[in-house]
């Protein structure tokens, strides 16, 4: 969904000029953001991109006037078209809420635990001078214009009682009360899931068009500003590097670290993203020089002497670079030839299963003594994992795949069915027996700092399992776990530090080094990447993918992103309510005939756009409703009567194709394509 | 950015911890001395009587003044403190090893343990405990030796519950996990992955308690349900210079300020131990 | 809401019947006689008539002491129930009469200091958050560390010398009247004061951290607002719990004040009978304490449902 006219070149409402903030410490100002030239207009809708500590959220922050203590404006200004002049780092009266406001990334937890809905938002009218007796139907009325339906139960509600969707819209509902001229929104959907995400940008676009206002959106992901926004700004390391139209500088970039970041995104269909160098540096560490430059190619002694400057912003296309990309036509076409094509592990004719799951089922109780309440986790999920083999499973929040993931680790007792690795079925094994077999299977999860004792380095971290088997004397085992830091390409000098020192990509690292420490057949890899930046999460995965063709282990990957898993050419199990809907065959990307469940998930990628958007009432994931029929009916378009009723069998469409469909016959061809310049 | 900006804020409040650590102990460590060695070495015995001598203010030869009895009050006060600390550190290794041993087996068996243990936890819990150590001493008469098993059986409570606490905690955590995943013993989990983390919290606790448990137990001994005399204790010494507090207020300031000073020390010193072995705040305290 | 109260109001009564199934047990096994807990030893005590063996027999037929004891427990609780709790030994009045003459005082302390702990306690731990790190914040924290360890008979006694004697500014001469009660109910209010400041400093800073304190401050509201009715509102919960606790336990704070400062209360009252070993008070107090215990844990209940829809609700989904 691409804006169709650039630029409604509305007057200016914000500049920024030079503007700066930093953080005082004992040791000096700790700069977070440095002299940052910008400006935004009225009903423009400009996206700001960087990676995590690039200074994206601080600049987001520091226009509202809410930059988080102690930092503080360290230079430059703030103008604000209707005030005059003013720097901003400390809050401004009149400002918040009036001129801009905001909305944030986790929605939840953007609002107060224990009041009411319709509290929360009297307060915010009240604020904005609506009289007590008309407040009511003010805040219903904000709450349909958020497409809202039943007003008045959602002003009755608590957050807990909301899915995170709707407390997005409700967030989105409260920042429109004051009729601001600027809504920023920081990571608006970042915590949500695919669907939903969808939904929430396909609001902001209709309410930007409805309203006007202009929309600073924040985001680490580029679907999501194709989606959104007409023009961009790319931030590294507390600078802004690139400045232009979203075609043009998606399409076209010219900073190599714009064009860096593009190439390391995992795209649908496309094989492993390009392998970024390096780590994107703590804009508090880099000095007056360009903070590219330890990973550009291009450096020379002038990029060193000071940084490029931006160019205030003005519409045209500008990057801080001495050295720019020229333009070489059309760059999707290039990049995606560059892009290696996922290598589907050569498996032999008939292998022997590594992994056999059959017919697992498992119900957690929820609940105290009153009110006592059982959820269905998984039901008859039978899944196969074959050496060396990727196989990637896909669902949502409570789909089921970490209860699954940890009963194939032994953490888990499912209530039923087998869970054979090499033959041994797991269910039947004594405590002391399914110890044995954890050497052969070994796990890495999402969070791996929190995965790692805090107290321990992290050399005795890798060190661990081999201890816990009585392999080798520790020489021997120092020694392993060593050469396998290595491997996963973690210096010497972290070896001998505590878990809380390495950063969320080297943590991750650490996990792979440790669960590879034992030479395990099958490796088990609940989200590794959900937490990385862009260029970490490419990195990861070249490591992972490049380990997996060393050492052959079979990979049971679990991952909310669809394009992660094809990109690293994995077999595709989707599922939903604790069910297996399909399975996808390795490497058939071009695959479009799908579960109109895994259809919704794939339209709902940002940055790609089928045939016709559905995007469905993704509200039902909340409800743990228990189903005799397919989990997906209620949102799904060719339902019939039947699929309520009766869970559709696994039926087999094409070769290693299989899904869980009554209609399987009458599928559409979904005919996804990306968005042109992604 | 945090991390740039929390380097030097954690190095200061290292050097504080260590401050209030320093300071804390030494002047706990000078009290226990006193107490410990202090009767051992001094002239005067602590139940002596001398005619002629009662009730003097505080001079160079009695260092706290004298007693209605012609007492050094000083050699009192010290002895009253050796009868006071010891009764507490009792109290408080008989809570600990009762309250740690029964919250770790209700966490991690779980189940009806669990049930069991934190029923009878939450009942005791419930009890005000200034309030059921006077129906004890009520029902059981008084004495030092009644009080410290009223504390005793109420006091364990806290430590089921935090330690049963800690437990879950810990257990859920993701590197309890992570290690059994990479095939760690029941053995190795609870005492390499678990314990470490747990008893961190707890030596904060106890040593913050073990300011209230002085004061309570002394508390009871100033309204009479305690250690009776002749025999010293700061708080018995309390209400013994209550009559006299007219004429001779040393005999009401100097074992007050004793128990003043011996909870402030261990204050702080709880205080700074809680931010270095309870980072996660895993006690549950304000900080 | 209303079923929820219902519900915990019910589940009062089987407590009470365990505790007082628990003071019978205690009761009983305590040393002694329960002869000699209703009506005193054989022999002892002045004002006490001496009760002849035979006399103590029928006593002990007419208590159905000799009764298998569940039905010994039916006869005490039917007496407990209907506030016969026998009489002292002292002065050989009835101990509900003599209790109906001095709770109302302890009471009186009791909320006056459950007030001035409140208006204490409270900004100190709003002041102390929100200056977190400045001077305000560490004069707080440094104040409430030496009052935590400041032991509050100590403190009275101090208080009662400086005010009372050297200044002559307090009537110290003990009464029940409010001009008596203010400074024994701040001194006892002190002792926990730190506690509850610290407990909502630190509860207070983590909420004005939170997410949703950003987003109300992104829409423009004011500090004040934000800072009462969202953080505050939040913060208070976890301390709910302990000021629950504390009034629950005035009737213990109260023995050690009103017996400073003389004022003629139930703490004072039990203090005498324990160290005269009348037993009947002391059954009444435990009896008393239990009841009160109950009520305050049932307030603290449901205020928390009140307050918190998330109990409320028992969390449980609903969209």
């Amino acid at each position: 969904m691409v804006m169709e006219t650039l630029a409604t070149s509305g007057s200016n409402l914000v500049r920024l000029t030079n503007f700066s903030v930093g953080y005082p410490t004992s040791n000096g100002v700790v700069p977070a953001l440095r002299d940052i030239s910008l400006d935004i207009c009225e009903g423009e809708s400009l996206a700001l991109v960087g990676e995590s500590g690039s200074g994206k959220s601080t600049l987001a922050r520091a226009l509202i006037g809410l930059v988080e203590a102690p930092g503080r404006a360290t230079g430059g200004e703030i103008e604000l078209a209707s005030l005059g002049r003013s720097t901003s780092a400390d809050r401004r009266t009149g400002v918040a809420g009036k001129i801009m406001t905001m909305v944030l990334q986790e929605p939840r937890d953007s609002l107060n635990p224990v009041l009411s809905i319709g509290s929360q938002m009297g307060m915010v009218l009240a604020r904005r001078g609506v009289p007590r007796r008309e407040r009511r139907s003010a805040a219903s009325e904000l709450l349909r214009s958020v497409r809202l339906e039943d007003a008045s139960r959602v002003l009755r509600s608590y957050p807990f009682q909301l899915s995170g969707g709707m407390c997005q819209r409700v967030a989105i509902a409260m920042a429109l009360a004051g009729q601001a001229k600027l809504l920023i929104a920081d990571e608006p959907t970042t915590a949500l899931d695919v669907r939903v995400q969808a939904s929430i940008l396909r609001l902001l676009s209709e309410l930007q068009r409805e309203h006007g206002f202009a929309l600073l959106l924040v985001s680490h992901d580029f679907g999501v500003v194709a989606e959104v926004s007409q023009t961009v700004a790319v931030m590294y390391a507390g600078r802004l590097v690139e400045y232009g139209p979203t075609t043009e500088v998606l399409g076209n970039p010219r900073h190599p670290y714009t064009a860096a970041l593009l190439n390391a995104r995992p795209t649908l269909g496309a094989g492993l993203p390009i392998r970024p160098i390096g780590q994107a540096p703590d804009a508090g560490k880099v000095h007056d020089q360009c903070a590219y430059i330890p990973r550009c190619q291009h450096a020379d002694a002038l990029c060193s002497e000071s940084p490029h400057p931006l160019p205030d912003g003005s519409l045209s296309h500008s990057a801080a670079c001495y050295h720019p990309i020229e333009f070489v036509g059309e760059r999707s076409v290039d990049a995606a030839a560059a892009r290696q094509s996922p290598e589907i592990p050569k498996l032999p004719l008939k292998p022997a299963k590594l992994l056999e799951v059959r017919d697992l089922n498992k119900r957690f109780r929820v609940g105290g003594a009153l009110g006592k309440q059982s959820v269905q986790a998984l039901t008859d999920v039978s899944l196969d994992v074959s050496p060396g083999e990727i196989v990637g499973i896909a669902g949502e929040t409570g789909c089921g795949k970490s209860t699954l993931a940890k009963c194939v680790l032994g953490l888990e007792y499912p209530d039923s069915g087998s869970i054979r690795i090499d033959g041994v079925d797991l269910t039947k094994l004594g405590k002391s027996e399914v110890r044995k077999l954890r050497r052969r299977v070994q796990a890495v999860f999402q969070d791996a700092r929190a995965s790692m004792n805090p107290n321990r380095k992290i050399i005795d971290v890798v060190q661990e399992p081999l201890r816990n088997f009585g392999i080798g004397d520790r020489h021997e085992r120092a020694e392993r776990a060593r050469e396998m830091l290595s491997r996963v390409g973690l210096s010497d000098d972290l070896f001998e530090r505590s878990p809380g020192q390495l950063s969320s990509g080297q943590c991750q690292r650490a996990a792979l080094a440790r669960a590879l420490v034992l030479n395990p057949r099958l490796l088990i890899c609940d989200e590794p990447f959900s937490s990385l930046d862009l260029s970490a999460q490419a990195q990861l995965m070249h490591l992972l993918s490049d380990l997996q063709a060393e050492y052959g282990f079979g990979l049971l990957l679990i991952s909310h992103d669809l394009a992660v898993l094809t990109s690293l050419g994995s077999r595709i199990v989707v599922m939903l309510g604790g069910r297996i809907l399909e399975v996808l065959p390795a490497g058939q990307t071009e695959h479009r005939i799908v579960h109109p469940y895994t259809g919704a998930l794939l339209q709902s990628i940002p940055g790609f756009s089928g045939n016709e958007r559905r995007v469905g009432r993704p509200h039902s994931a909340a409800k743990k409703i228990e189903l005799s029929g397919c989990p997906f009916v209620s949102d799904c378009d060719l339902a019939i009567d039947l699929c309520g009723e009766v869970m559709p069998a696994m039926s087999t469409t094409a070769a290693g194709h299989e899904m869980a469909c009554h209609r399987s016959a009458d599928l559409p061809d979904l005919q996804l394509v990306s968005t042109a310049h992604l | 950015m945090l991390r740039v900006v929390a380097g030097p804020l954690l190095n200061r409040f290292a050097a504080r911890t260590n401050f209030l650590i320093v300071i804390g102990g030494a002047a706990l460590g000078l009290i226990l001395l006193a107490v410990s060695i202090g009767p051992l070495v001094m002239q005067t015995d602590a139940l002596s009587f001398e005619r002629g001598k009662e009730l003097l203010p505080p001079s160079a030869d009695h260092w706290f003044g004298t007693d209605r009895f012609g007492r050094d009050f000083f050699a009192r006060v010290l002895e009253g403190g050796r009868v006071s600390l010891t009764a507490a550190f009792i109290a408080m290794s008989l809570i600990l090893a009762i309250g740690i041993t029964l919250g770790a087996i209700a966490g991690y068996l779980g189940s009806w343990v669990d049930g069991a243990v934190m029923r009878i936890v939450d009942v005791l819990l419930a009890l005000p405990p200034f309030v059921a150590a006077i129906a004890i001493a009520g029902l059981f008469g008084t004495g030092l030796q009644v009080i410290l098993i009223g504390v005793v059986t109420l006091w364990w409570a806290w430590y089921a519950r935090i330690t049963r606490g800690i437990v879950l905690q810990v257990k859920e955590r993701l590197h309890v996990d992570a290690a059994k995943a990479a095939g760690a013993t029941t053995f190795s989990i609870v005492f390499r992955e678990i314990v470490p983390l747990a008893a961190g919290p707890v030596i904060v606790v106890a040593t913050l308690d073990l300011g209230s448990l002085i004061l309570t137990i002394a508390g009871l001994s100033f309204l009479g349900l305690g250690e009776q005399p002749p025999n010293p204790e700061w708080g018995t010494l309390l209400s013994e210079g209550r009559a006299y507090f007219l004429v001779s207020p040393h005999l009401t300031l100097f074992p007050g300020l004793m128990i003043f000073l011996t909870v402030l020390a261990l204050n702080l010193l709880g205080e700074g131990l809680h931010e270095r072995l309870d980072p996660y705040n895993l006690a549950g305290r304000g900080g | 809401m209303l079923k929820y109260a219902l519900r915990r109001i019910l589940v009062v009564f089987p407590t009470l019947v365990a505790a007082s199934l628990i003071i019978f047990a205690l009761i009983r096994f305590a040393p002694g006689d329960p002869v000699d807990i209703m009506y005193g030893p054989a022999g002892m005590g002045h004002s006490t008539a001496t009760i002849s063996q035979e006399a103590r027999d029928k006593v002990r037929g007419q208590l159905g002491l000799l009764e298998p004891p569940p039905i010994q427990y039916a006869i005490w609780l039917g007496r407990v129930v209907r506030l016969d709790l026998g009489t002292t030994f002292k002065t050989r009045r009835p101990v509900v009469d003599e209790l109906a003459e001095r709770l109302p005082t302890t009471a009186k302390l009791a909320f006056l200091s459950f007030g001035i702990l409140l208006v204490t306690a409270i900004p100190l731990g709003v002041v102390s958050a929100v200056n977190q790190g400045k001077a305000a914040d560490h004069g707080v924290r440094f104040v409430a560390l030496v009052f935590s360890a400041m032991p509050s008979f100590w403190l009275g006694l101090l208080l009662l010398y400086l005010l009372g004697v050297q200044w002559d500014v307090i009537d110290i001469s003990g009464g029940s009247e409010l001009k008596h009660l203010i400074l024994p109910a701040a001194v006892m209010a002190l002792g926990i004061v730190p506690t509850i400041s610290r407990l909502l400093r630190a509860s207070l800073i983590s909420e004005l951290g939170q997410l949703y304190i950003v987003f109300a401050r992104a829409q423009g509201l004011s500090d004040g607002v934000v800072l009462w009715r969202h953080a505050v509102r939040v913060a208070v919960l976890p301390i709910m719990a302990l000021l629950g606790l504390y009034l629950g336990g005035a009737l213990g704070g109260s023995v050690i004040v009103e017996s400073i400062f003389s004022i003629p209360g139930v703490g004072k009252w039990v203090l005498d009978s324990i160290l005269g070993r009348d037993f009947p008070v002391v059954q009444a107090y435990m009896l008393l304490a239990v009841v009160i215990i109950a009520t305050a844990n049932l307030v603290v209940d449901l205020s928390y449902a009140v307050l918190d829809p998330r109990i409320r609700f028992g969390g449980r989904q609903v969209a």
